[in-house]
């Protein structure tokens, strides 16, 4: 994919195939990766292949904040879903809009240009999955809506897969993960990536033809506070911070926290405090040789009991389940 | 893939679908459903047909005359069986009776079908999701596994891919759920399982092929577990007189029974009764040889309430009874008491 990446302020990005030595740590093993770096801050693109799909991960910092302008020749029939940051677009095909973190979106242009406004100091990250038609086509019998879309797409009229976007829900962000984590290489790396993708397409077509509550129209600024309350919420897990407190800390009212996770994540901030804890336990429990009451403790369960029974009905399995296998695995 | 079976039974067993097989080539059959019941009480098999695999659910619900259950067919066996809920013991031709528990999975081929699941204990509800790929399907990951081809053209006698079966690991369990689970229909039903059949097989694999060889008696100990079973030795060897049950001592200590048991065998190299058999026995040849107390006494001393049961356990261990033991012990040393 062949991605040219102009800013207003920085000018055009040089996209070197050689990483800037900043960069290489957040480099994604066996991915090929584009990137630069400078006092602008930097570009990171990395991109996996996956027999004829392409799923190209994208990061964004900007020290002074800028507008940048994405352009390619090629057509894109892509899926894109946004990891981190609310992406304010201005694309010359689909128009304005936002898409927020967690953001799904699956569309086609004919080729690539588009603008982002970029926050001073924000980071920001999507993955964006290139499909062929092919991969479309023996999935229009079972959902009908994708057959006038991808007739707009055989005549290169650009085209939003179900008029609008919706939130990814745990299955899709689960995908996400082990597309990104993928620990294979060469052929198996492929083939690993392409069926992952398939999957995603399929999770994320059948979300986006669902009347998903489309994302609550949430403004600019009310979506940086509810980042804010986010990073405040993901610091603090151990402890039992109040949605009060909360809102005391990030000059929200209640109402609109709640309200904010809602419109961003498509749930409220217990359950999304909740989310993240179960999801940093099981890291944890993979990853490292803490006792299951110590990590049950960091996620804020006092008894290690409640923490299992809050784990098992999460994952389905218990924590000592990915403790045994995981010790088993050689860690 | 049309598979034969039969049971003990005279009647055997047949299997009938629950659903009208779709006619016609175009529509793609979902689901076929296969029940049938005998001396086993019955089974549930459900079909998901896919042009490289065929993923198949049973379930076997099993009566009190339950005994084996023979499944038989032409066809070239090659399929990944994952077992879900209780115990597995399967007999390839000849060979020997093999188990596979829950959470364990391996790779099984045979140049026909011809395995015989074996149930025990009766009364069993066990399940199991097997996925039988084609040859041509294996071939296409071959590159990246030789073991793989290498296992898959050994077409004589059926064998496993790994000598023993592995486990599960999170990832892979979420799948196996997803899979089960799976609410769609239709060719979007097809194109999800494929997918997720195709990311089981290379994480079952790697499994398979790729795993350390590790013994899977020894159980993991932190230096906090450590800890614990010296706590349990010691307080083991000072309450000689008055011991704990295995049960006491775990509550004692805080530690499951399980683990107790299996850790205190791994870092002592005796089990826990042993070693508190060793101490009991010491004790109590100490005081036959250093005092003149009767042997009653001393098995009341060595924590027995019964001396016949004293006696026993003595002369298991020393091979002589207590009281033959202290008369030997007397005559070598030239100093006969009356």
């Amino acid at each position: 994919m062949n991605i040219r990446i102009e800013a207003a302020q920085a000018g055009e990005i040089e996209l070197s195939p050689v990483l800037p030595s900043s960069l290489q740590p957040l480099q994604i093993p066996d991915s090929i990766g584009y990137g630069a770096a400078g006092p602008f801050g930097h570009v990171l693109v990395q991109q996996m292949e996956g027999e004829g799909i392409t799923a190209i991960f994208h990061s964004l910092h900007f020290v002074q904040g800028d507008q940048i302008t994405y352009r390619s020749e090629e057509p894109a029939l892509r899926l894109q879903i946004i990891l981190r940051n609310s992406y304010h677009y201005d694309s010359m095909h689909l128009g304005r809009g936002a898409l927020h973190e967690r953001g799904i979106s699956f569309n086609y242009v004919p080729f690539i240009n588009s603008s982002l406004k970029l926050r001073p100091g924000e980071t920001y990250s999507h993955l964006s999955v290139y499909y062929q038609k092919q991969h479309l086509l023996s999935l229009q019998s079972s959902i009908p809506t994708l057959t006038p879309f991808l007739a707009k797409v055989s005549i290169d009229q650009p085209a939003i897969f179900g008029g609008s976007y919706t939130i990814a829900d745990a299955a899709i962000l689960s995908v996400v993960d082990n597309i990104l984590g993928c620990t294979y290489s060469g052929h198996v790396r492929e083939l690993y990536i392409y069926h992952l993708c398939i999957e995603l397409l399929v999770l994320s077509l059948i979300r986006l033809s669902h009347d998903m509550p489309a994302a609550g129209a949430i403004s600019e600024e009310d979506a940086y506070h509810i980042y804010r309350a986010k990073e405040l919420l993901l610091q603090d897990m151990g402890h039992h911070l109040s949605l009060s407190s909360l809102a005391e800390e990030t000059a929200l009212s209640i109402y609109k926290l709640n309200h904010g996770f809602k419109a961003i994540y498509g749930i409220g901030a217990a359950e999304f405090l909740h989310e993240a804890r179960m999801k940093k336990a099981h890291q944890a429990l993979s990853e490292t040789d803490m006792t299951i009451s110590v990590i049950g403790k960091s996620c804020g369960y006092s008894h290690p009991h409640a923490f299992a029974l809050a784990f098992k009905k999460y994952f389905g399995y218990t924590p000592a389940f990915v403790q045994r296998a995981c010790l088993k695995n050689g860690f | 893939m049309p598979i034969h079976s039969t049971t003990p039974t005279p009647r055997g067993t047949f299997l009938r679908p629950l659903l009208p097989e779709p006619s016609g080539t175009t529509a793609f059959p979902d689901v076929r459903e296969l029940q049938s019941s005998g001396c086993f009480s019955s089974l549930l098999f459900y079909d998901d047909q896919c042009p490289d695999f065929c993923i198949r659910l049973s379930n076997y619900f099993l009566g009190a005359d339950a005994g084996w259950f023979e499944k038989s067919s032409g066809d070239r066996l090659l399929v990944l069986q994952f077992v879900l809920h209780d115990s597995l013991y399967f007999k390839l031709d000849d060979q020997e009776r093999r188990c596979m528990s829950e959470g364990q999975f391996n790779f099984i081929a045979a140049p026909s079908i011809s395995k015989i699941n074996w149930f025990d204990p009766a009364n069993s509800h066990v399940d199991t999701l097997d996925i039988h790929f084609s040859p041509a399907y294996l071939k296409q990951v071959g590159d990246d596994f030789p073991e793989l081809i290498r296992w898959v053209a050994k077409k004589e006698c059926p064998s496993t891919l790994s000598p023993t079966p592995a486990s599960v690991t999170p990832i892979m369990l979420r799948m196996l759920h997803a899979m089960i689970d799976c609410p769609y229909t239709g060719e979007l039903r097809r194109t999800y399982l494929q997918a997720k059949a195709a990311v089981l097989l290379l994480l079952a694999l790697e499994q398979l092929i790729c795993r350390p060889a590790r013994e899977s008696t020894t159980i993991p100990l932190r230096k906090y577990d450590l800890e614990k079973l010296y706590e349990a030795r010691e307080f083991l060897l000072h309450n000689i007189e008055n011991p704990p049950t295995l049960k006491q001592l775990a509550h004692k200590i805080g530690m499951n029974e399980f683990k107790l048991k299996k850790g205190y065998k791994q870092v002592f190299g005796t089990t826990i009764f042993g070693d508190f058999n060793k101490v009991r026995m010491e004790e109590a040849r100490n005081y036959l040889l250093g005092t003149d107390k009767s042997i009653a006494d001393i098995s009341l001393l060595a924590g027995y309430d019964d001396p016949p049961n004293f006696i026993r356990a003595f002369k298991h261990y020393f091979g002589l009874a207590p009281n033959q033991f202290r008369k030997q012990y007397l005559t070598a040393n030239g100093n006969v008491r009356s």
